[in-house]
C-alpha cells in the first residue's frame, strides 16, 4: 500500500515533463509578448520620420491609453481607435445574425424526422466548403468579382438592366461593409449549422417524441424544446464568433483598394488599425499597444461570458434548486 | 565490396579536390590538377581567405527593376555577381515596413547592405543615420557630374548636406496622348496644337468636356481620377512639412480637390483606379484620350498595354507628348549604402558603374529605353538620333525629357510624402463622391496626418 | 360525411405539405450550394479565359486559354520568385507546425490526464483560461521580441508557437478522457515500460482519430494564416501562399485579368483537392469540435 502509494507519487513527476514543453513555448511566444505589448502600452514609443529616429520607449503612464479613448477636443470614445473597434463590431454583427439564423434554420431540417432531407451529406460538404478556402484568397477573389467597372458582378447587374451603369461598390461604405460581412457570413454560417446540428442531435429524443405525443406543433417543439435546450452551444457559438470577429483582419485588408479600409476608414478593423499604427507612418508603437490592450480587454470580457457559460453544469443546477427551496421557504414564511 | 567502396570513397574525394581546384583562384595553375589529396590541403587556406571576402552583400528592393539594371554592373564587374545577394520585398507598399525592422537588426545575417528608396520616402533614410554619405563609398563630386541636379537635391541629408543616394534614372513627366483622338476632336495631333489645349488646369477641364461631348460620350480625357495627382502633387509651393515640423496644406491642394471634382461629377474620366485592369487596359481602346506618365511610364505602362509591338499593332505609334497643364515629376528609384554596410568598396563599386559610368549608362538607356540619370548619355543618345521613337509616331522622346529633366524642382519634397499623400487620397475621394463637403474632408484630412504623426504641429 | 371529407383532404393536404415542404427545403439548400460554388466557378471559368474575354462579359462557360494564362503566371512569377516557391514555402511551414501542434497537445493533454501532481489541475485550468486568448492581441510585442532575438524573416516565428495550441490540447484531452483508459498506462508499467515510450508506443496510437482530425485543421489554419507571416517575412522567396495573393493585389498582376484569376485559382487548389478528399472527417471534426460541453 505505502510502496503503491510513492510510486504514484513518483510517476506524478512526469507530469510536468510532460507539461513543460507547453508552457515553455506559451511563457516565450505568447505570454512575454502579451506582457511586452501591455508594457509599451505605458510607453512612449514611435518614430520620428523627419529624421527617423525612434523615440523612446519611455514610460509615460496613461498617456497612451487617453489617447485611445478620448479624443483631442476631449469627447470620450470619439477617436480613430473607437471607430475602428465600432467598424469591427458593425460587421461582426452584420454577419452573425443572418449566419446563426440560418444555421439555426439548417441545423432543424436537416434534424426533421418528418420531412427527411436526403443529400444532406452533400449539402453540408458544399456549404461548409467556403470555410476552409483562404480567406486572403476570398478577399482577392471577391475585389475581383465586385470590381469597378468590368467585375461580373457589375457586368451582371448592367446587362440584366437591374443597374443602368456598373457601381462602384467599394466607394460606398454601407456597401463595403456588407460586403465584408456577407463574405464572412458565406464562410462561417456552414460551420455554425454543422455545430448546431450536432447540437440537436445531442437533445435526447424521446424529449421530442413526448412533445409529439402531447400534440405540439413543429413551432412548438422548436420553440420549447429545441431552443432552450441549444442555447447553451448557440451562446458558445456567439462568443466564439465575437472573439473570432473581433480579429478580423485578413478580408477586409485585402478585400478594399488601399488596403486602409476604404471608403474613409469605415472598414478599418481593430487588427488592421494596430498594424496600420505599429508599422506605418510615425510607427506609434506605444499607442498601438494601447489599442491592443483596448482590444485585449474586450476579448476578455467576450471569454469571461465563455467562461460563466461553459462552468460546471451540475452545480448551476445544485445552486438552483438550492435557490428555488430557499425562494419556497421565504414563500411559506411569508405566507405563515 | 570492400574495394568496391574504397573506390567509390576516392572518386568521390576526386571529384570534391576538382571542385575545390576550381572553387580556388583561376591562377590555380593546371599542372597541379596531377598533385595528390595531400598536397591539395594546403590549398584550402586560399579558398577560406576568399569566402572571407565573398560573404553575401545584400540589396534590397521592392520589384525586379533594379535586379534587372545590376545585370549592366555585373557585366563590367563580373566578380561582383557572385556576391550580390538581392532580395525583392515584393511590393512597394510593404517595402518600407519590412526595411525598417531589417535595419533595427545590425547583426542580423540578411541585415542590409544597400537598399533602394523610392522619392516618396526617401528623405525619410537619407535623413538618417541609417544610411551612409556616398563618399564614404568613395564617390567623388566628379563622379557626380553629370547626373541631373535634383537627382542629387532629393537625395541630400538635410542635416549636414552631405549625399546618401545616388539614382539611374530621371523621371521628368508629360502628357501622353493618342494621336489620331487629338487629330479628331482638338482638330490636330501636333504636341504644340494640343498643348495649347492642355495648358492650364481650367483649359484641361474644358477640353474635357468638349471630348466627352464630342465623341457621345465614347471618349474620356482620362481613364483614372487619380491620374493628376503627380501633377499637383509636384507644383506644390511648399512642401508638406517644414524643417520645423509644421505641416500646412498649400492652395495648390484646394484646388487639386476641386479639379478631380470636376471630373468626377461631370463624368469626365472612367472612374477607374490606377494600375487597376481596367486602367491598364485602357491604352489598347480608344476610350481614353491620354495619360499622365514620365519616362519610364511611357514605355513599361503605356507601350505595354497598347496592344501591339509595331506600328499598325494595337495604338503602337499613335501617340505623342506633351508636357500638359504643368510640368511635373514622378517616380525614380535611389540607391544608398546603409550605416552597417559590410562592404562600402563594393556599394562603391555599383554605385559608380549602375550611375556615375556614362559607358555603361548609354548602353542601358539604349537597351531598356530608360532615361538615365546621366546628360552625356542621353546627349550622346540624342546626338545618335536614338530618341526618335516609332512607339510615339517618331517624336523624338529624349528632346521633350531632356529640358523637363534639367528643369525638375523637387522643392515641395519631404519625407512624410507618401503616406501624406495616401491620407489625402481618401479624403479626396470621399469628397468628390459627395460623402462630406470640402471643408469637412480638409479638417479629417488634417486630423489623420495628426494621427499618423503625433509630433507634428498641424495648421 | 363532410366530417369524412375533411378529415380525407386533412390527410391530402397534410401530404401534399409535406411534399411542398420537401421541396422547398431542397430548393433553398440548392441555392445554398450554388452560392457557395459560383463564385469559385466563376473564378474558375475567367481562369480560362483571355483578359480581352473576361472584360467584354460574363461567361459561365470554361474557355481554352487556361495554359496560357498559366504560362503568363509563371512568366509574370518567374521574374521573382518561381510560384512552386511560395507553396513550398507554406507547405513547410503548414507541415511543420501540424506535426509539432499535434504531436505536443497530445503530450500536454497526457501529462494533465495521466499524471496527478502538484499543480495539475491549476495546469488545466490555465490552459483553458488562455485559450481564449487571440495571437492577435500580442502581435506588437511578438514582432519586437522576434526581431529582437534575431529571428525577423525566420520560419521560427511562425513554426515553434504551433506547440502550444490550448484549443487542441483541449479537444485531445476530452477525447483522451474516453479512448485511453488509465488501466493501460499502468499495464504497460507494469510490463517496464518506460513513460514516453508508453505514450510514444501506446497513447499515441490509440489518439490516432484524434490526431488525424486535429492535424488537419491545424494544417489549414497554418497553411490559411495571413497575419503573422506578412508581419515576420520579409524577403520574397520565404513568402508562403497567402502572401502571394497579397502580391497579386499590387500594381505588378493587375495588367491582365487572365493570371489574376488564374493564381488564384492555383492558391485554392490544393485546398479543393484537401478538403473534398477529407470532407467527411473534416465535418465529423467541426461537429465533434463544436459540442465542446
Amino acid at each position: 500500500m505505502k510502496k503503491n502509494k510513492h510510486k504514484t507519487v513518483e510517476y506524478g513527476r512526469y507530469g510536468y515533463f510532460f507539461i513543460a514543453p507547453f508552457f515553455l513555448v506559451f511563457a516565450i511566444f505568447q505570454l512575454w509578448p502579451l506582457i511586452y505589448t501591455i508594457g509599451l502600452a505605458f510607453c512612449e514609443n514611435y518614430t520620428d520620420t523627419m529624421f527617423n529616429v525612434e523615440i523612446g520607449p519611455t514610460f509615460n503612464g496613461l498617456a497612451n491609453l487617453k489617447d485611445v479613448l478620448i479624443s483631442k477636443d476631449g469627447k470620450l470614445f470619439d477617436t480613430y481607435t473607437c471607430h475602428a473597434l465600432g467598424n469591427t463590431l458593425i460587421m461582426w454583427a452584420l454577419n452573425f445574425l443572418p449566419q446563426i439564423l440560418l444555421a439555426l434554420l439548417l441545423a432543424v431540417w436537416f434534424t426533421d424526422t418528418k420531412v427527411k432531407l436526403s443529400g444532406q451529406g452533400a449539402y453540408k460538404v458544399m456549404v461548409f466548403m467556403p470555410n476552409i478556402i483562404t480567406a486572403a484568397t476570398i478577399a482577392v477573389l471577391f475585389y475581383s468579382l465586385f470590381n469597378y467597372p468590368n467585375g461580373p458582378v457589375n457586368q451582371i447587374l448592367t446587362s440584366t438592366g437591374l443597374l443602368d451603369e456598373p457601381y462602384r461598390f467599394f466607394n460606398s461604405k454601407w456597401a463595403t461593409r456588407g460586403l465584408i460581412s456577407f463574405i464572412n457570413f458565406w464562410m462561417w454560417y456552414g460551420n455554425t449549422m454543422i455545430v448546431l446540428t450536432a447540437g440537436v442531435l445531442g437533445i435526447s429524443p424521446s424529449l421530442f417524441e413526448a412533445a409529439r405525443v402531447d400534440g405540439a406543433t413543429s413551432w412548438q417543439i422548436f420553440k420549447k424544446v429545441t431552443l432552450p435546450l441549444l442555447r447553451p452551444i448557440m451562446l458558445f457559438t456567439l462568443v466564439n464568433s465575437a472573439i473570432g470577429g473581433l480579429q478580423m483582419f485578413d478580408i477586409p485588408k485585402l478585400l478594399t483598394t488601399s488596403g486602409y479600409g476604404d471608403p474613409d476608414y469605415t472598414t478599418r478593423t481593430m487588427t488592421m488599425y494596430i498594424r496600420d499604427l505599429a508599422f506605418t507612418g510615425s510607427k506609434q508603437v506605444g499607442k498601438a499597444s494601447a489599442a491592443s490592450l483596448v482590444l485585449f480587454v474586450v476579448t476578455l470580457f467576450f471569454s469571461l461570458i465563455l467562461f460563466y457559460i461553459m462552468r460546471d453544469k451540475d452545480a448551476i443546477a445544485e445552486k438552483k434548486q438550492i435557490k428555488k427551496a430557499q425562494k419556497a421557504i421565504a414563500a411559506r414564511k411569508g405566507a405563515n | 565490396m570492400k574495394k568496391k567502396l574504397l573506390s567509390a570513397l576516392l572518386s568521390v574525394a576526386m571529384v570534391a579536390t576538382l571542385l575545390v581546384g576550381c572553387g580556388g583562384t583561376e591562377e590555380a595553375p593546371a599542372e597541379e590538377a596531377a598533385a595528390t589529396t595531400e598536397e591539395a590541403a594546403p590549398e584550402e587556406a586560399p579558398a577560406e581567405e576568399a569566402a572571407a571576402s565573398t560573404d553575401k552583400f545584400y540589396i534590397y528592393s521592392w520589384n525586379t527593376e533594379l535586379q534587372e539594371r545590376l545585370n549592366y554592373v555585373i557585366e563590367a564587374h563580373p566578380e561582383v555577381g557572385e556576391r550580390i545577394e538581392y532580395v525583392n520585398v515584393g511590393d512597394s507598399a510593404i517595402y518600407q515596413e519590412k526595411i525598417d525592422a531589417l535595419l533595427q537588426t545590425p547583426d542580423a545575417e540578411d541585415y542590409p547592405d544597400m537598399i533602394a528608396f523610392e522619392a516618396g520616402y526617401i528623405m525619410k533614410y537619407t535623413n538618417s543615420d541609417y544610411t551612409l554619405p556616398v563618399t564614404d563609398c568613395g564617390i567623388t563630386d566628379a563622379d557626380l557630374a553629370e547626373m541631373y541636379p535634383y537627382t542629387l537635391t532629393i537625395a541630400t541629408d538635410q542635416r549636414d548636406g552631405s549625399l546618401k543616394g545616388v539614382s539611374w534614372q530621371s523621371c521628368p513627366g508629360s502628357f501622353i496622348y493618342r494621336r489620331s483622338l487629338a487629330e479628331k476632336y482638338l482638330g490636330s495631333q501636333e504636341p504644340e496644337a494640343v498643348q495649347e489645349q492642355l495648358k492650364d488646369w481650367d483649359t484641361f477641364l474644358e477640353t474635357a468636356r468638349k471630348i466627352k461631348t464630342d465623341s457621345n460620350d465614347t471618349v474620356r480625357i482620362l481613364s483614372s481620377n487619380g491620374d493628376v495627382v503627380n501633377t499637383f502633387m509636384s507644383n506644390k509651393t511648399t512642401p508638406w512639412v517644414d524643417a520645423n515640423g509644421v505641416f500646412t496644406m498649400d492652395q495648390s491642394m484646394l484646388d487639386y480637390m476641386d479639379v478631380v471634382a470636376a471630373l468626377e461629377q461631370e463624368d469626365l474620366t472612367w472612374k477607374t483606379s490606377q494600375w487597376s485592369e481596367e486602367w491598364n487596359a485602357g491604352p489598347s481602346t480608344d476610350s481614353v484620350f491620354g495619360y499622365f506618365g514620365c519616362t519610364w511610364f511611357l514605355h513599361w505602362t503605356i507601350k505595354a498595354n497598347c496592344g501591339g509591338e509595331a506600328v499598325g499593332e494595337g495604338t503602337y505609334g499613335d501617340w505623342a507628348m506633351c508636357q500638359g497643364p504643368a510640368p511635373f515629376y514622378w517616380g525614380g528609384t535611389w540607391l544608398g549604402a546603409t550605416a552597417g554596410c559590410s562592404d562600402t568598396a563594393l556599394a562603391g563599386t555599383i554605385m559608380r558603374a549602375l550611375c556615375c559610368d556614362t559607358e555603361i549608362m548609354t548602353k542601358m538607356s539604349e537597351e531598356t529605353l530608360d532615361y538615365v540619370n546621366n546628360k552625356a548619355a542621353m546627349q550622346t543618345l540624342s546626338d545618335a538620333g536614338k530618341g526618335a521613337y516609332e512607339f510615339l509616331g517618331g517624336q523624338d522622346f529624349i528632346a521633350v525629357f531632356s529640358p523637363l529633366a534639367a528643369d525638375v524642382d523637387v522643392s515641395w519634397m519631404c519625407a512624410y510624402d507618401q503616406k501624406v499623400n495616401e491620407l489625402l487620397d481618401t479624403q479626396v475621394t470621399a469628397y468628390t463622391t459627395g460623402e462630406k463637403d470640402k471643408d469637412t474632408a480638409v479638417a479629417d484630412f488634417k486630423a489623420a496626418v495628426a494621427e499618423a504623426y503625433p509630433n507634428l504641429t498641424v495648421e | 360525411m363532410a366530417k369524412e371529407l375533411t378529415m380525407e383532404q386533412k390527410g391530402k393536404r397534410a401530404q401534399a405539405n409535406l411534399v411542398a415542404n420537401h421541396i422547398f427545403r431542397n430548393a433553398v439548400c440548392v441555392f445554398l450550394c450554388l452560392l457557395s460554388i459560383v463564385p469559385f466557378w466563376i473564378l474558375f471559368v475567367n481562369s480560362t479565359r483571355d483578359s480581352v474575354a473576361i472584360q467584354s462579359g460574363l461567361s459561365l462557360i470554361p474557355s481554352t486559354h487556361f495554359f496560357e494564362n498559366v504560362e503568363k503566371l509563371l512568366y509574370q512569377c518567374n521574374e521573382n520568385v518561381p510560384l512552386w516557391r511560395y507553396m513550398v514555402n507554406s507547405f513547410v511551414i503548414a507541415g511543420f507546425s501540424t506535426i509539432l501542434t499535434v504531436y505536443f497537445s497530445t503530450m500536454t493533454a497526457y501529462g494533465v490526464n495521466v499524471y496527478k501532481f502538484k499543480g495539475s489541475k491549476f495546469a488545466w485550468a490555465f490552459i483553458m483560461a488562455i485559450m481564449m486568448i487571440p495571437a492577435q492581441v500580442s502581435s506588437i510585442g511578438f514582432f519586437r521580441f522576434m526581431y529582437q532575438m534575431g529571428l525577423g524573416n525566420n520560419y521560427i516565428p511562425l513554426i515553434i508557437p504551433a506547440i502550444a495550441s490550448p484549443s487542441t490540447i483541449f479537444f485531445m484531452k476530452q477525447y483522451m478522457e474516453s479512448a485511453l483508459p488509465l488501466e493501460i498506462v499502468d499495464a504497460a508499467r507494469i510490463d517496464g515500460s518506460g513513460e514516453f515510450k508508453t505514450f510514444n508506443e501506446i497513447a499515441v496510437p490509440l489518439m490516432k482519430p484524434a490526431v488525424a482530425t486535429q492535424a488537419i485543421f491545424a494544417f489549414i489554419a497554418s497553411w490559411n494564416n495571413f497575419y503573422t507571416p506578412s508581419m515576420i517575412l520579409t524577403g520574397q522567396d520565404k513568402y508562403t501562399l497567402p502572401m502571394f495573393v497579397q502580391l497579386m493585389r499590387g500594381e505588378r498582376f493587375r495588367s491582365d485579368y487572365g493570371i489574376i484569376y488564374v493564381g488564384l485559382v492555383i492558391t485554392i487548389l490544393p485546398i479543393f483537392v484537401v478538403y473534398f478528399a477529407l470532407s467527411k472527417y473534416i465535418i465529423a471534426g467541426v461537429a465533434l469540435g463544436g459540442v465542446k460541453e
